[in-house]
C-alpha cells in the first residue's frame, strides 16, 4: 500500500449499509481503513423496511456475498423470517428475502467492523472534503482528506462518501420539518457545501417512511397471518443452514373510510401542498399518492412486520406517508386491527440532496475528484441492498486506487451490481433509483443460484475472497461437475437422467431416492437445485451465453481516455454531444448512451481501431 | 436495436438504384455459407480452396418458385471484409431481393448498416490505415441516406404496422415484467396465461396483415428529388415538362404529405420520385414559413433538392438562408424562366450549390442537360441500404413471438416461465426497433407504474 505521508488509506464517511461494506472490503485488502460515523450505535442502522432482499435484491446480497461481503453472512444471522420470492417461476426470477431484527443487524455488522483488522471506527462528523489541484493527474483535484466537525482532520489518499439521506436531509410529517438524515439523527448541511465547492452538482430527492406501532396495542385477530417458508434459504453461500426459529408477518389493508380520510386532509399533505418539490420513487408512493393516482381503488394492502423478534415495534409497510400526525393517527385507527393502535414512530418523508451519477465513472469516482468515491443514496439509489453493492465496488476502487492498480469494474452480463452502476454512471437517475430483474437484459444468467460462479472467482482475483471461502466453492464447483457427469452417465429406463429432467414437472426425487450416488453428491445444501437449473435452463442459458459473448465484443474495446469527440467530422452531432458529456469507457458503454444510434457505435469502433498502429491490424482472426 | 457486433453475419441488397438488371446480395460473417442451404444452394467442396468459386444455381423461392442465380463464396480471409463472403448475383426485382434477404434474416443474418461491409474490410485490415476517413466518410453519408429514407416511410403504413406491433409488445411486456417483479402485490392480477396467448396472436396477426402487402410494402426504395422553391419560380411549370404531361403518372400521395406532389419517373434509366413542393401559401405572410417548411422538409427527405429560383427575380434573403440550410453536396441550382432574360442569369448566385444548370421550361432549352445532371448525381449517389424495415424482420420477430406464445400456452391460467416468455419477447421487440432502445427498461417501468397501483 501506498505509504506517502498520509495518516491513513483511506476514509469511509457514513457507518451505513453502503459505508460498512466499503470499510470492510478496503481493510481486507490490506488499507489502513477509518470509518467516520456520527454514532457508533448507529452503524448498520435501518432507516425505513426492516428487510433485506426481496425481487432483484436478494441477487444483490448474494452477489455481495459471493465477493466476500457483509450483508449475506449479517442478515442470516439477524434474520427473523424467511421468504423465498417468486418460487412459483422460474430459477432465474428466484429472489430471496428476510425480515430481520433491527437491533440484531446493526449489532452484527458493527461486531464484524470492529474485529475488523486494519480498520477503525471513528465518532465525528464531517464537514469538508480536502482536496488539491495536482499537476501530474491533468488539471484533476486530488482528495486529501477531511476535517471534523470539531476541527479534527484526517489525511488519506482516497474518501468513499457514503452518506445516505444526511446530505441536507429534511423530515416533513405534516407541516412539521426536522432536519436530519433518519429520526433522532443529525443531518450533514457542511458537508453538501463542501462537495459543492469541489465542483460538484447536486441534486435532491426524497423518499418516505411509514409509521410504527406498538405491537402490543394491534389487534391481530381480522388479520392475515404470513409464515416465513419452511426450509429457509440462507442468503450467504458460507451460512450452511438457517437455524433460528422464525416469525409470522399480517396483512392488513385500507378501506374507502380511510381513503376519504386522506382526501380531505390532502390540502395538509407536504407532497401535494408544494412543501416538498424533489421526486421521489414511483414504486414506493406513499398512501396518499397511491389515493390520487388511483383514486377507484377501495384496498390498498398493508404488511405488518415486526421489527425485531421481541421488538416492539411493527412497521407498517405499505403505509408510508408524511401527512400530520393527527391525520397519521385517525388513519391508523380506520385499518381493521389497528383501532387502537398506537403510534410510536410518525411516518415522515425526507428530502435530501444526491451527486446526479454521470459526474462518477464506472469505478464509482468522482470524475473532476480523483480519489473521491461515492456509494449508495448519494448516488441517486434507493435501498439497503443497492447500497451495500455500490459500497462494496466502492471500497474495493478506493483501496486498489490508493495502490496504484486498476478498478474492479462488475459488466452487465456479470452482476446486478454492474447492471446497476452502468445505469447509474451511463444514464443517470430521474427518480431514486431501484433495482429490478426486468433491468438485466441478461437476467437468464444473473440468478441467485449461480452468484458464486460468476463472482466468487472474480473475488478471489482482488483478494476479497479468503480461503475459507475459496475453499468452499471449490467443493461446491466440483460436486456440480461430478452430479452432472452423473446426470449424464446413469440412466433410468434406458435413457440418461438428465434427459428426463428436462421435462417440465419433473423434480427428480424419484431418482435421489433410487440412485446412491446422486445423493450423496446432492446432499445438503442446494446442490441439487443448481444441477436441475443447468439442465431445465440448458437452451436458454446457452442462448444467454451467445448474447453475452456478443455484449463482450463492444464491451471489450477500450475507448482511449483522451478521445477528443468534437474532433470527429463525419459523426452525428446528437451522438458527439452524448458521448462528450458522459465519456464512456468502451463501445459497449457508449452503445448504451440514450440518443445514439447502431452507425455511430460501428463508426466508432472504425474510428478506434484507425487510431490504433498503422500497419495492418487483425481485429479478428481469420476462421 | 440490435448492437453491430464484428462477428455476426450481416446481410445486405446492394445493388444501386433499381430497376436494373442484376441484383446482388451480399453476406458477410461466419454463418454466411451455413446460411446459403436455407436457398436451396450448396456451398462448392474443396475447403482449402484459395480462390473463390463461382457456382451457378438456382434460388428456392417457395415449392415451386426459383431465380437463377450465380453465387460468388470467397472464403476467408480471403474477402473483402476477411469473413466468409457470399454474393448472390441474381435478377434485379427489389421485391424478391427483398425476400430472399428476409429469409436470410429469418434464419438469423441481421441487416447491414449502412457501409457496414466496408468498415469490416476497414476492421480486418484489408483497407490501410490511412483509409479511415474514407470509410467513415462513406458510412456517414449512408447514415443519412438511410435516415431520409426511415423519415419518409414514417409516413407510410408499413413503419406504422411495426409501431404498432412494437407498442403491443411493449404493453404486454410490462405485464408480465410486473408479475416477476412485483410478486409481492397480492392483490394485484397483471396477466393471466390465456390473456398472454390472446395478446400474441392479436400482434402475430397485425403482422400477418402486413405481409399480405400494400403497394407501399412493395414499394422499391427510390431517391428522392425534391423541387422546391419561392412560389412562382416556376416549380409546377418544370414538374409538368420532367414528367412530361402524363398526369396518370401523378400520384398525391407516395408515403408523403397530402399538399406535395409527387410522380416517380426516370433519369437515363434510374428511377427516382419527383416532389413538388408547391402548393404552399402565396400570400407574402406565409411566404417565410412557406419556404422554412418547404426547405426542411425537402432538406430533410429528398436525396437530392433541385431549388427552382426564376431568373428575372431578386434574391430574398430568405430565400438564401433557406437554401444555406440544406446540405451542400444535396443542392442543385436550377434558373428558371430564363426565356425572360435572354437565356441566362443576370447575376451569379449568393452562394454555392452543388451544381447550376439554366433552363427555360417555356421553350424546353436546358431540360435535357438538367436530366442529365440528375441521372449523373443519383448514380455517384450511395446505394441505398437503410431501409427501415423489411420482411426478414417481421418473419424473425413473429417467429419469436410464436415461441412466446408456445410458453404460455396448455398451463392452465397461471403464466408459466414469465422470464422466458420475457426473452421472446424482448427478442422480437429488438428486431423491429431501429434505434437504440436502451430505455427499455424505463419505459417499461413507467407503463407498470402508470397502470398499476404497485410498490410499498
Amino acid at each position: 500500500m501506498h505509504q506517502g505521508s498520509a495518516e491513513y488509506d483511506v476514509l469511509v464517511i457514513g457507518g451505513g449499509h453502503a459505508g460498512a461494506e466499503a470499510a470492510w472490503a478496503a481493510a481486507n485488502l490490506g488499507a489502513r481503513t477509518v470509518l467516520l460515523t456520527h454514532r457508533r450505535e448507529a452503524i448498520g442502522r435501518m432507516s425505513c423496511n426492516p428487510a433485506i432482499g426481496g425481487i432483484g435484491k436478494g441477487q444483490i446480497v448474494r452477489e455481495i456475498d459471493a465477493l466476500g461481503g457483509l450483508m449475506g453472512l449479517v442478515a442470516d444471522e439477524a434474520g427473523i423470517q424467511f421468504r423465498l420470492l417468486n418460487r412459483r417461476k422460474g430459477p432465474a426470477v428466484w429472489a430471496p428475502r428476510a425480515q430481520a431484527d433491527s437491533r440484531v443487524y446493526p449489532a452484527v455488522l458493527r461486531r464484524y467492523l470492529e474485529n475488523c483488522p486494519n480498520l477503525s471506527i471513528v465518532e465525528g462528523a464531517v464537514e469538508t472534503i480536502l482536496a488539491e489541484r495536482h499537476d501530474k493527474s491533468g488539471g484533476h483535484q486530488r482528495v486529501a482528506g477531511v476535517v471534523l466537525q470539531h476541527g479534527g482532520c484526517l489525511t488519506a489518499p482516497a474518501v468513499v462518501v457514503a452518506v445516505g439521506t444526511f446530505l441536507r436531509g429534511l423530515m416533513h410529517t405534516g407541516a412539521d420539518t426536522t432536519p436530519g438524515g433518519r429520526v433522532g439523527e443529525d443531518a450533514a448541511d457542511r458537508l453538501s457545501e463542501s462537495l459543492r465547492g469541489l465542483g460538484l452538482t447536486l441534486g435532491r430527492l426524497k423518499t418516505g417512511t411509514p409509521p410504527r406501532v406498538a405491537r402490543d396495542s394491534v389487534d391481530f385477530s381480522p388479520l392475515v397471518e404470513q409464515a416465513g417458508d419452511e426450509q429457509p434459504l440462507p442468503f450467504s453461500f458460507m451460512t450452511p443452514k438457517i437455524t433460528q426459529p422464525q416469525v409470522p408477518c399480517w396483512l392488513a389493508a385500507t378501506n374507502p373510510q380511510a381513503h376519504e380520510l386522506i382526501r380531505v386532509n390532502l390540502h395538509r399533505a407536504p407532497l401535494y401542498t408544494g412543501q416538498i418539490e424533489s421526486t421521489g420513487p414511483r414504486y414506493c408512493p406513499s398512501i396518499e399518492t397511491k389515493i390520487v393516482r388511483f383514486p377507484d381503488k377501495e384496498r390498498h394492502q398493508i404488511f405488518l412486520e415486526p421489527e425485531g423478534r421481541d421488538s416492539e415495534r411493527i412497521y407498517l409497510n405499505g403505509l408510508s406517508t408524511s401527512l400530520p400526525r393527527d391525520v397519521q393517527q385517525r388513519l391508523v385507527a380506520l385499518v381493521p386491527g389497528l383501532a387502537r393502535a398506537r403510534i410510536v414512530q410518525w411516518g415522515y418523508a425526507i428530502e435530501y440532496d444526491f451527486v446526479p451519477p454521470e459526474q462518477t465513472d464506472a469505478a464509482l469516482m468522482t470524475k473532476k475528484v480523483h480519489g473521491l468515491f461515492l456509494a449508495g443514496q448519494i448516488n441517486g439509489t434507493s435501498g439497503y441492498e443497492e447500497a451495500a453493492g455500490q459500497g462494496l465496488v466502492a471500497g474495493v476502487n478506493a483501496a486498489r486506487f490508493v495502490a496504484g492498480r486498476d478498478p474492479l469494474i462488475l459488466g452487465r452480463d456479470q452482476a446486478y451490481i454492474g447492471v446497476m452502476i452502468d445505469d447509474l454512471v451511463t444514464r443517470g437517475v430521474v427518480e431514486p433509483y431501484r433495482m429490478f430483474t426486468s433491468r438485466a437484459e441478461h437476467r437468464m444468467h444473473l440468478r441467485y443460484d449461480n452468484a458464486d460462479q460468476r463472482l466468487t472467482p472474480v473475488g478471489r482475483a482482488y483478494g476479497l475472497v479468503q480461503d475459507d471461502r475459496w475453499a468452499h466453492f471449490l467443493r461446491m464447483k466440483d460436486r456440480l461437475v461430478r452430479l452432472a457427469d452423473a446426470l449424464e452417465r446413469l440412466r433410468y429406463d434406458g435413457r440418461p437422467i438428465r434427459e428426463w429432467l428436462k421435462r417440465p414437472e419433473e423434480e427428480g426425487e424419484r431418482f435421489l431416492r433410487s440412485f446412491d450416488e446422486l445423493r450423496e453428491l446432492a446432499d445438503g445444501s442446494d446442490v441439487w437445485t443448481r444441477a436441475l437449473i443447468a439442465v431445465k435452463y440448458e437452451g436458454y442459458i446457452d442462448r444467454q451465453q451467445r448474447l453475452i459473448a456478443r455484449f463482450r465484443e463492444l464491451e471489450d474495446q477500450p475507448i482511449p481516455a483522451t478521445i477528443d469527440y468534437r474532433a470527429l467530422k463525419q459523426f452525428r452531432r446528437e451522438a458527439v454531444e452524448r458521448w462528450s458529456a458522459v465519456r464512456p469507457r468502451n463501445v459497449g458503454q457508449a452503445a448504451r448512451v440514450s440518443g445514439v444510434h447502431p452507425t455511430d457505435v460501428a463508426m466508432l469502433l472504425v474510428h478506434i481501431v484507425g487510431g490504433r498502429k498503422r500497419d495492418r491490424t487483425e481485429v479478428f482472426p481469420p476462421e | 436495436m440490435r448492437v453491430p457486433g464484428t462477428t455476426d453475419t450481416i446481410v445486405a441488397v446492394s445493388s444501386g438504384w433499381l430497376p436494373s438488371p442484376v441484383g446482388i446480395i451480399r453476406l458477410s460473417g461466419p454463418d454466411s455459407f451455413d446460411l446459403m442451404p436455407s436457398l436451396g444452394l450448396a456451398p462448392p467442396d474443396a475447403p482449402g480452396e484459395a480462390r473463390p468459386a463461382w457456382t451457378a444455381g438456382r434460388l428456392a423461392l417457395g415449392s415451386d418458385q426459383w431465380l437463377p442465380v450465380m453465387a460468388m463464396w470467397f472464403r476467408a480471409p480471403r474477402s473483402y471484409t476477411g469473413q466468409h463472403v457470399v454474393e448472390l448475383h441474381t435478377v434485379g426485382c427489389l421485391p424478391l431481393l427483398r425476400e430472399i434477404a428476409a429469409r436470410l434474416i429469418e434464419q438469423g443474418a441481421r441487416r447491414a448498416l449502412p457501409g457496414e461491409f466496408t468498415a469490416r474490410a476497414f476492421l480486418s485490415g484489408r483497407l490501410a490505415a490511412s483509409q479511415v476517413e474514407g470509410v467513415l466518410a462513406l458510412m456517414s453519408s449512408e447514415q443519412e441516406a438511410a435516415v431520409r429514407q426511415a423519415a419518409r416511410l414514417a409516413r407510410g403504413s408499413e413503419r406504422r404496422i411495426a409501431e404498432d406491433v412494437v407498442r403491443g409488445i411493449v404493453r404486454l411486456l410490462a405485464l408480465i415484467e410486473a408479475g416477476i417483479d412485483f410478486v409481492d402485490e397480492e392483490d394485484v392480477r397483471f396477466i393471466s396465461a390465456p390473456e398472454v396467448v390472446r395478446e400474441i396472436d392479436t400482434l402475430v396477426a397485425g403482422i400477418d396483415a402486413e405481409q399480405g402487402g400494400s403497394a407501399a410494402s412493395k414499394r422499391p426504395g427510390r431517391p428522392h428529388i425534391a423541387l422546391a422553391g419561392f412560389p412562382n419560380a416556376g416549380k409546377s411549370t418544370l414538374f409538368n415538362c420532367l414528367v412530361g404531361y402524363e398526369r396518370a403518372l401523378v400520384s398525391p400521395v407516395l408515403g408523403t404529405t397530402r399538399d406535395v406532389l409527387s410522380a416517380e419517373l426516370e433519369f437515363g434509366g434510374l428511377g427516382a420520385v419527383l416532389q413538388d413542393c408547391a402548393g404552399v401559401g402565396d400570400t407574402a405572410d406565409e411566404l417565410e414559413l412557406a419556404c422554412h417548411h418547404a426547405g426542411e422538409r425537402a432538406a430533410q427527405e429528398a436525396d437530392l433538392v433541385l431549388w427552382v429560383h426564376a431568373a428575372d427575380t431578386v434574391w430574398d434573403e430568405r430565400e438564401v438562408s433557406a437554401c444555406a440550410r440544406m446540405p451542400f453536396e444535396r443542392r442543385l441550382l436550377v434558373w428558371s424562366k430564363t426565356d425572360l432574360t435572354g437565356g441566362r442569369p443576370r447575376a451569379a448566385a449568393p452562394l454555392d450549390f452543388l451544381d447550376e444548370v439554366v433552363v427555360s421550361a417555356v421553350s424546353g432549352t436546358g431540360v435535357a442537360a438538367l436530366e442529365e445532371l440528375v441521372a449523373g448525381r443519383l448514380e455517384k449517389m450511395a446505394a441505398l441500404r437503410g431501409e427501415a424495415l423489411c420482411a426478414g424482420e417481421l418473419h424473425a420477430a413473429t417467429a419469436a413471438l410464436k415461441r412466446a406464445r408456445m410458453i404460455a400456452a396448455g398451463s392452465g391460467d397461471v403464466l408459466p416461465s414469465p422470464e422466458l416468455i420475457s426473452l421472446e419477447l424482448r427478442a422480437a421487440h429488438e428486431l423491429l426497433t431501429s434505434e437504440t432502445s436502451r430505455g427499455l427498461d424505463e419505459e417499461l417501468l413507467s407503463r407498470i407504474f402508470s397502470e398499476f397501483c404497485v410498490g410499498k
